[in-house]
């Protein structure tokens, strides 16, 4: 008899943990199960929203997946105790590494995910162990975030979904809800004192936010382009020039030449900060007092003396490319055509960028050879111009000089005219 | 009584005085014509610089498969692709990033910019580096005889 008893419980069980474990049979939206119909009426919000929540658009439950996929249960159970009786392998409402478990015991699985996501990874959960908030939960920290901290629970969405809480576009709102709350953030520490809070404000008035923002460009980089997503962490101060690099790949390589790269501590961020970006303007180099140079180099140091000279070039092309830009235009506008030119003033812009680029290897020699290809290029315009110029003068000449002609042809006419006796 | 002798009496003009003022006006008008033209040759107004609509890049055999060429469209660059199955595509060859001038890489049969790496593929679209959106593409069209044919750009 306890032998039978026993099979009957496995088989219960191993029944309850085949359902978790294997998924819906087909793709098809789930429909509206035993719990749904208990929780929707609960006068607890926090027992009837989850019901509602994933009634209206779920990426679970239009797979086919229902409440007892992650919360075991017996949804055809007529009553309250049987539908939650241990045997259903019903396990309520997970929490902390809890979570984890259930939402891996799915996205873990290579084989299941294939079915519905065959190019999502599977590692996140090996990820998420990895990062700051999956080692202080390891610590018993239970307020970090876990999965549905970002992702929701109820209610989840494709990070596609441009509603989707980890939409590019949402994703610094949802970091923020906790990283920039300074109560919930009380008690975390960085580098010996309290850790900032501030991180979303400074964000909102970077470079990257009014790429992604404002000129809805979604590769801009948002909080987990340089903090990882599953494997939040702050980058290692030997990691920012590799993590900046990633996009500003050109930066990366020249800044690795230079001399800087052994003594910036903090590479890329001493001079363009880390969540504050700003706009990089040409006055950021130099010797001025805006110049960010001249914060540890002082006059007669090599350092200064290149900051000064890199400076002194790049405006020197600036004016250039604007005084060549004025001439072609000037030209073009009294109607000489100057294709061309334009052409070529546009690509001393180029070696203007390219410069700016060269820059950050802290080379001036190398810094100047792209200036000086820049400056022959406004060269040969301002000539181009020059002698278009020249065309134009000798043709207004030679229009002045017949007009003047015709003019003492009329006067000539006039005076014939009246020597002329009349007709008697 | 001829017209010619009828009195003038107050606010009547006389027929010679009528012509004299028809004449003038018409020597007047007749000088501003010729003027009016100098005048706005000498001082051309700020224009707005005319779009372009085509251009004539060269002919198709001059172009080999698997390279690209930089024509001038209007006062801007244009790249022109010769795919290595003889095809052409044109796009803007303004970086969407910085406004630099792309170039085509044949040994990746990749658009290239030199400033920052930015790479585009060759239907346009932005794949690597900082490039924020696609190429502005252009057709092209060929015209002409066979053998003969001109590659022509215009916008889309």
């Amino acid at each position: 008899m306890r032998s039978l008893i026993l099979r009957m419980f496995l088989a219960t069980a191993s029944g309850a943990w085949l359902l978790l474990c294997a998924g819906p049979a087909g793709a098809q939206p789930a429909q509206a199960t035993g719990c749904e119909t208990c929780h929707r009426n609960e006068a607890s919000e926090s027992l009837s929203a989850p019901a509602r929540d994933f009634a209206l658009a779920d990426v679970h439950r239009d797979r086919g997946f229902t409440c007892v996929n992650c919360h075991g249960g017996d949804p055809n159970a007529t009553d309250k105790a049987a539908a939650k009786a241990p045997a259903t392998g019903f396990r309520g409402k997970p929490s902390g590494q809890a979570v984890i478990a259930v939402c891996s015991n799915c996205h873990s699985d290579a084989a299941l995910m294939r079915k519905y996501a065959p190019r999502q990874r599977v590692d996140q959960a090996a990820e998420y162990a990895t990062s700051v908030h999956g080692q202080q939960l390891a610590k018993g920290d239970t307020k970090v975030a876990t999965c549905v901290s970002c992702h929701g629970a109820h209610g989840v969405r494709l990070v596609s979904d441009a509603q989707s809480p980890v939409y590019p576009l949402n994703v610094a709102t949802t970091c923020t809800k906790c990283h920039g709350d300074a109560e919930h953030m009380k008690g975390y520490t960085l580098n010996g004192g309290p850790l900032p809070t501030d991180q979303g404000e400074k964000y909102a008035k970077s470079v990257h936010h009014a790429a992604m923002v404002e000129r809805s460009d979604l590769s801009a980089p948002t909080c987990n382009d340089c903090h990882g997503n599953h494997g939040a962490a702050p980058p290692g101060v030997d990691a920012i020039a590799n993590v900046c690099g990633t996009c500003h790949t050109v930066f990366a390589t020249k800044f690795a030449l230079s001399t800087h790269a052994a003594i910036f501590e903090r590479g890329c961020v001493e001079c363009h900060n880390n969540h504050d970006i700003l706009e990089p303007t040409d006055a950021m180099v130099g010797t001025d007092e805006k110049a960010l140079c001249s914060t540890c180099h002082s006059e007669g140091d090599n350092g200064h003396k290149a900051a000064m000279a890199m400076r002194a070039g790049i405006e020197k092309l600036k004016a250039a490319i604007s005084h060549s830009e004025e001439q072609v235009a000037a030209v073009e506008n009294a109607g000489i055509e100057m294709g061309d030119e334009a052409l070529t003033v546009r690509e001393a812009a180029n070696h203007l960028t390219v410069a700016r680029t060269e820059l950050h290897a802290f080379d001036p020699a190398a810094v100047q050879a792209v200036l000086d290809e820049g400056l022959g290029l406004t060269t040969k315009v301002d000539e181009a111009a020059a002698a278009a110029q020249s065309e134009l003068s000798f043709r207004r000449t030679g229009l002045a000089i017949s007009l003047a002609a015709i003019l003492l042809v009329v006067v000539a006419l006039q005076l014939k005219i009246r020597t002329l006796k009349p007709h008697a | 009584m001829s017209a010619s002798d009828r009195p003038s009496g107050p606010g009547t003009i006389q027929r010679r005085s009528f012509l004299d003022i028809v004449l003038g006006l018409g020597f007047v008008s007749t000088a501003a014509s010729f003027l009016y033209p100098l005048w706005r040759y000498l001082n051309p107004p700020a224009t707005v610089e005319a779009a372009t609509n085509s251009v004539i890049a060269g002919k198709a055999a001059e172009f080999r498969p698997n390279s690209g060429a930089i024509v001038k469209f209007g006062s801007k660059p244009a790249i022109l692709i010769r795919m290595p199955d003889g095809q052409f595509r044109a796009y803007s060859a303004i970086c969407t990033h910085l406004d630099c001038t792309v170039q085509y890489k044949g040994d990746t049969s990749q658009i290239w910019c030199a400033c920052h790496n930015g790479l585009y593929d060759l239907a346009g679209n932005n794949v690597s580096g900082p490039p924020p959106r696609p190429l502005d593409a252009f057709a092209v069209n060929l015209r002409g005889e066979p053998g003969q044919e001109e590659v022509v750009i215009s916008r889309t």
